[in-house]
């Protein structure tokens, strides 16, 4: 996988989202859009994909847009830049976790270019926004020539690289629940070096406390960089719904994220052990985090 | 000695404006009329036999205008031994090896261009593992005519070849004393084996030159590199030019640390200049450089000591195997040099050392920053403190024990002087507060100390040249080979003429790295340039004040002797008699004596002989640079993260020429330091280079070095009486004791002891889990 | 050669109309085409910092940018940083504090430092450090760097 120059492609700049869409139908496989080009621009000069044509979407301002509505929650394009959303203070005060990401990704050049679109479209196993997004359970609007249609975050990513948008689709919007009263969240991440690449390690958790803040009325865990998409762990989130969050509880969840994340059978690389680890240490680490976090409002 | 008034003090760098402005010109940012651009082919597998290469293909395309294989090539090879083909001939040794190259009237038709090139390979079997290549029937040969290559010449013993070996490109030794005996009498034998992986320089401009074909025959190369006259010998003999006829030019360099030593990158683009006689820029890219550009080797340290109760060192035997990868470059001599990195601090009276250069299928490698000091130390301070341990000594206690003092005898029979070594450590211990216990636990994160000594030789027989003129306006012209790769060899220069000529650094215009232009120097290599270069500028400095004085004595009828410079005017003792030294020139310009006012001056670095059996020798090497490192660092017990959070280093680098710029020198060694002991490996599996760019193969950023008030770069001077106002040289030394520092601040903070490096977090967990999962009762 | 675009590029003040191919990059445009060869090429994958550039005020990796995208947009490379030979306090902390070694990561670096006082006058030490630490340096250990970058900012 040598480093090249860029391949040829020719470049358009569609007015609107139908006229991207219909692009996008039209030339299928052949055609990309084009955001803020730090992941699709790597893979080009390595050869991994080669479209025909790339579809540049500064036209499209009204994606490119941050709303929030008490009650409503928050609306996010999918053009608004990692760096945006860092400079966001609601976001910052109402959906850290999201904030903490985007804080994370890559460094302060590409926090500039990369988009919130194009590192959930990317669909890497590690993309840092969809663990918080999801733990959130944020909805995606995806927009084709047929229409318009909705669904669960959680359920967009199907495999590394793969997505459930359909030949002539783009993603257009990103909705975020507004969280209930006495919630917290949180998005730790580490970086892991496997044996070949720095994958990281991330874990976003939600929690809803009850009326007492001790015992938790719901929860959500999700995982990157454990499997081929962003993950639930369910089983762990079983451990804890209901229960008082006490140290034993804790512990408890953590080690089944752990094992949710991780094959049980036959023998693993030193370094997948590691992975599975600190699962472990960051899912304990987060939910002590969001509990004083929800303990201090 | 009289008072410095301009060595010794941090004026601001001489080239600090260009670099702020973006206006500093690297070879890289060259644009020639004409100019071509150069893409190599490279071989995908470890060993193979080229069956043939056609291309037909390529030589159709109009924006294609030279397209060169091995059969193009010279026949001169490159290397210390002489084993490598600029592009290979019937056989290539390492996936990444240049087989063709392209030269076309853009970048992107270049890289099209190679992939018309058909090249039919016959895998051959390859080898990989340095002991297995070791061995005497070794499965694969890696250069099966090893013996029959040519040398290049070296002015000191280097090669003992081992014929019933055949994949040892050189053995070294060194022997002294009585090994039986001194462990007999030992109170405590320790043994250990350990090791460090293959790192890339990773400098910020890539490996480059460009060539461009003169009308009569010859060269000009501006050439990204640390050693020019090396590299104008090289293609000199490769070409078969005379010298006369080849001019090789240093700009600005973004960085080398020693990457840039190989001749590959000039030569090719030369052989492409030449084939489509217009000027061709060849340029690698990041991938290349992991590949091509010369890492330094993976190596295997073996110490086994022999300690009296009370710590003193009676023998110490060391085996160091370097894998060399695919062709000796200048591994060789790294194999050779390494060794004084535990030779240059402690006296140890019985001492035998075997290191080993193993030719493998592994990328070829090269010089590193340290020169292979830095991979030795890290196994000999990373012992001393186990040492230490074992014998419940304190480890500062321990290394003054056994600390050489002046006059002491070396374990190569060299005597000791300007050994500033005892005040580096007494000053790194007083500033980490080394005695002082402090807090050692913050949550998950357990703090501790740690220390380790660092020495870095410059290696003999070296020379440089150094030309000087004197304009009539008094402003002085310095014309030198020291190459400015960062390390501020121009500054140092400016300020010893400002010095000699009693004037201040703006009236010292510098003229450097241009063979055409300034004289023979052996290159900045060796933390060689302010001793050598900077002696030759003094010598130089003194030719030409010997002719003012000489002229201006006449006119101002007293004796040269009475006359000193100040400002442009010379003046006289005891008198207010003076002249200009403009008045020593026509108002048309010209020396009213005739010609111009310049002078030279030579320095010749000192060459005694050497055993090769025993490497004993009065001088094997010109002077050792002494330093040590104190660190603080924080291990969190649940991730096995570490973090530095204090580096104290001190450095005995004789007279400081700009002190500024040698803390400038050890803090950049701080970082590459971390970066070697926690973060570094390349990564290679069957020849292949698995993370060739900055995403995977992570070096310090700005959030992995401690905060700049942990930070403290000490001077200990010891001058050096041979060394221009005593100054000695040690840029790479600011590296050298980092990684066992952070090593033993680990075993102090958690009681692990990590001999493999890179420190990954990985490793530190692994290492607290299997210690836990041990101490823990079963649930 | 896929169809050349005439556009027009708005540097360190200055318009520039080059013809380009869409795949060629900012980074490429400036040190062809503008002979701006301040900004440089370090890895040309946006992990290094080398290559930036101020793009209305926010550092970008002029690596991963294509040329064709850069139209109306404000670009600042080093060039265009001293005003008539009147050094931005940056430049002139980078040559007091010997924060300069080999020099090839300094115009990204001061680059990224300039964006970081624009948004925010007076950075802590850890401020500093978050804004630069895309901007890789081999030489320095970044001590000197961050000293000149407060030191700068202290001027203010």
């Amino acid at each position: 996988m040598r480093l090249r120059s860029l391949p040829e492609f020719e470049y358009m700049v569609p007015k609107d989202v139908n006229e991207v869409c219909s692009v996008l139908q039209q030339h299928a496989e052949r055609a990309k859009v084009l955001a803020g080009g730090t992941d699709l621009l790597i893979h080009m000069k390595h050869r991994v994909l080669t479209p025909r044509y790339l579809i540049g979407l500064k036209n499209l301002s009204d994606l490119d847009r941050v709303s929030y509505k008490e009650g409503q929650g928050l609306r996010l394009g999918p053009l608004v830049t990692h760096e945006s959303i860092v400079g966001d203070r609601v976001i910052q005060e109402r959906f850290g976790a999201l904030w903490t990401a985007c804080s994370k990704v890559g460094t302060p050049n590409i926090r500039n270019m990369g988009t919130l679109g194009g590192n959930l479209c990317n669909a890497a196993p590690s993309a840092d926004t969809a663990p918080p997004l999801i733990a959130c359970q944020a909805l995606v609007k995806v927009m084709g020539l047929a229409g318009e249609r909705s669904l669960p975050l959680e359920n967009f990513f199907l495999g590394p690289g793969k997505t459930a948008l359909q030949p002539g689709e783009i993603l257009v919007e990103i909705d975020v629940p507004c969280p209930p009263p006495r919630s917290g969240m949180v998005y730790v991440k580490l970086p892991v070096r496997t044996a070949v690449d720095m994958a990281a390690v991330g874990v976003a958790v939600f929690i809803t406390v009850d009326a007492n803040n001790d015992a938790c009325q719901e929860v959500r865990i999700a995982l990157g960089a454990v499997a081929p998409t962003p993950i639930r762990a369910r089983r762990a989130e079983e451990i804890m719904r209901g229960e008082k969050i006490t140290e034993p509880v804790i512990q408890k969840a953590a080690q089944i994220a752990s094992e949710e994340s991780c094959p049980r059978s036959g023998s693993i690389r030193a370094s997948v052990e590691y992975r599975c680890s600190m699962v472990e240490v960051l899912t304990k680490r987060a939910i002590r985090q969001v509990l004083a976090q929800v303990r201090s409002f | 000695m009289t008072e410095l008034s301009i060595v010794g003090r941090s004026v601001p760098r001489v080239d600090a404006l260009a670099k702020v402005t973006g206006k500093a010109k690297y070879s890289v940012d060259l644009k020639l009329p004409g100019m071509l651009h150069g893409k190599i082919l490279r071989s995908p597998y470890p060993h193979a036999r080229i069956v043939s290469i056609d291309t037909s293909e390529v030589e159709k395309l109009a924006r294609v205008k030279a397209v060169v294989t091995g059969q193009d090539a010279p026949e001169e090879r490159v290397g210390h031994i002489r084993d490598r083909y600029i592009l290979a001939r019937d056989t290539v040794r390492f996936v990444g090896e240049a087989v063709a190259a392209v030269a076309a009237d853009s970048i992107e038709a270049a890289e099209e261009a190679l992939e018309l090139i058909k090249v039919d390979y016959e895998e051959l079997p390859a080898i990989f593992d340095a002991e297995e290549a070791l061995e005497p029937r070794a499965s694969v040969i890696v250069h099966p005519a090893l013996l029959q290559c040519a040398l290049t010449p070296q002015p000191y013993p280097l090669y003992r070849f081992e014929p019933d070996r055949p994949n040892v490109y050189i053995h070294r030794q060194i022997r002294k004393g009585d090994m039986e005996k001194g462990f007999r009498e030992a109170d405590f034998v320790l043994e250990h084996k350990f090791s460090t992986p293959a790192v890339q320089h990773s400098c910020l401009e890539l490996h480059n030159a460009v060539a461009r074909p003169e009308p009569d025959g010859g060269l000009t190369v501006w050439d990204s590199t640390h050693i020019l006259f090396k590299h104008k010998a090289d293609l000199c003999r490769l070409f078969r030019l005379p010298p006369s006829k080849v001019r090789v030019v240093s700009l600005y360099i973004g960085g080398c640390f020693g990457g840039k030593a190989g001749t590959i990158v000039p030569a090719i683009a030369s052989l492409l200049a030449l084939k489509a006689r217009r000027p061709v820029k060849l340029v690698f890219n990041r991938d290349e450089v992991f590949v091509d550009g010369a890492s330094r080797a993976a190596m295997t340290i073996n110490i086994k000591d022999g300690v009296m109760k009370d710590g003193t060192l009676l023998a110490r035997e060391m085996r160091m195997v370097l894998n060399a990868g695919a062709y000796s470059g200048s591994t060789t001599l790294v194999t050779k040099n390494a060794t004084f990195g535990a030779v240059g601090s402690y006296r140890v009276p019985n001492f035998k050392l075997d290191s080993y250069a193993v030719a493998t299928n592994d990328p070829p490698t090269g010089a590193f920053r340290g020169y292979g000091s830095t991979e030795v130390i890290w196994a000999v301070e990373s012992q001393m403190d186990m040492l230490a341990a074992e014998l419940d000594i304190d480890p500062v206690a321990i290394r003054r024990r056994n600390l050489l003092k002046e006059g002491d005898e070396d374990v190569c029979g060299m005597r000791t002087c300007s050994m500033g070594a005892r005040e580096c450590l007494e000053k790194v211990a007083r500033w980490i507060e080394w005695d002082k216990e402090s807090p050692r636990e913050e949550g998950p994160w357990k703090k501790g100390k740690g220390i380790a000594l660092g020495n870095k030789y410059t290696m003999p027989a070296t020379r440089s040249m150094v030309h000087v003129k004197v304009h009539q306006d008094a402003t002085i012209e310095v014309r030198h080979s020291a190459h400015e790769v960062g390390q501020g060899s121009g500054t140092a220069l400016a300020q010893i003429a400002a010095e000699e000529f009693g004037t201040s650094v703006d009236k010292i215009r510098m003229v450097f790295t241009d063979t055409a232009l300034t004289p023979y120097d052996a290159g900045s290599v060796s933390s060689r340039s302010t001793f050598h270069t900077g002696n030759a500028l003094l010598r130089a400095c003194r030719d030409v004040k010997r002719r003012i004085f000489e002229m201006a004595s006449a006119r101002l009828e007293t004796q040269p002797k009475d006359l000193h410079l100040r400002e442009g005017v010379i003046l006289v003792q005891g008198s207010d008699k003076s002249l200009r030294v403009a008045d020593l020139f026509a108002p048309a310009g010209y020396l009213l004596e005739g010609g111009e006012l310049s002078g030279n001056g030579t320095f010749v670095g000192p060459l005694e002989s050497e055993d090769a059996e025993t490497g004993q020798g009065k001088r094997p090497v010109t002077y050792y640079a002494h330093g040590a490192n104190a660190v603080e660092v924080m291990v969190n017990v649940e991730t096995g993260e570490v973090r530095v959070v204090k580096n104290g280093t001190c450095f005995d680098m004789g007279q400081p020429i700009n002190p500024k710029l040698c803390e400038a020198q050890m803090e950049g060694g701080m970082g590459m330091g971390i970066g070697g002991a926690l973060y570094e490996e390349i990564l290679v599996a069957k020849g292949e280079v698995l993370n060739p760019n900055f995403l995977n193969y992570k070096f310090p950023s700005s959030l992995d070095v401690p905060a700049c008030g942990n930070v403290k770069s000490m001077i200990a001077a010891v001058p050096h009486d041979e060394g221009p106002y005593g100054a000695k040289g040690f840029s790479e030394g600011g590296l050298v004791a980092v990684a066992p520092a952070i090593a033993n601040a680990i075993f102090n903070a958690t009681g692990l002891r990590i001999r493999d490096l890179p420190i990954t977090k990985e490793k530190v967990f692994r290492m607290l889990k299997s210690i836990t999962d041990k101490e823990l009762p079963p649930k | 050669m896929s169809r050349k675009h005439a556009i027009e590029l708005k540097i360190n003040g200055d318009i520039h109309e080059v013809l380009v191919e869409p795949r060629t990059t900012l980074l490429h445009v400036l040190r062809e085409d503008l002979a701006l060869t301040g900004t440089k090429e370090g890895c040309n994958a946006g992990d290094c910092g080398a290559c930036t550039v101020l793009m209305d005020h926010k550092p970008v990796a002029s690596c991963l940018f294509l040329a064709i995208e850069a139209q109306g947009k404000e670009i600042l490379t080093i060039e265009g940083l001293d005003q008539q030979g009147r050094l931005h306090p940056l430049q002139q902390a980078f040559i007091d504090y010997y924060a300069v070694q080999c020099g090839f990561c300094t115009p990204g670096m001061i680059l990224s430092a300039k964006a970081l006082f624009d948004k925010n006058p007076q950075p802590t030490e850890e401020e500093v450090r978050e804004a630069i630490s895309g901007n890789l340096c081999r030489c320095t250990g970044y001590v000197k760097i961050v000293e000149a970058i407060l030191a700068a900012s202290q001027q203010r």
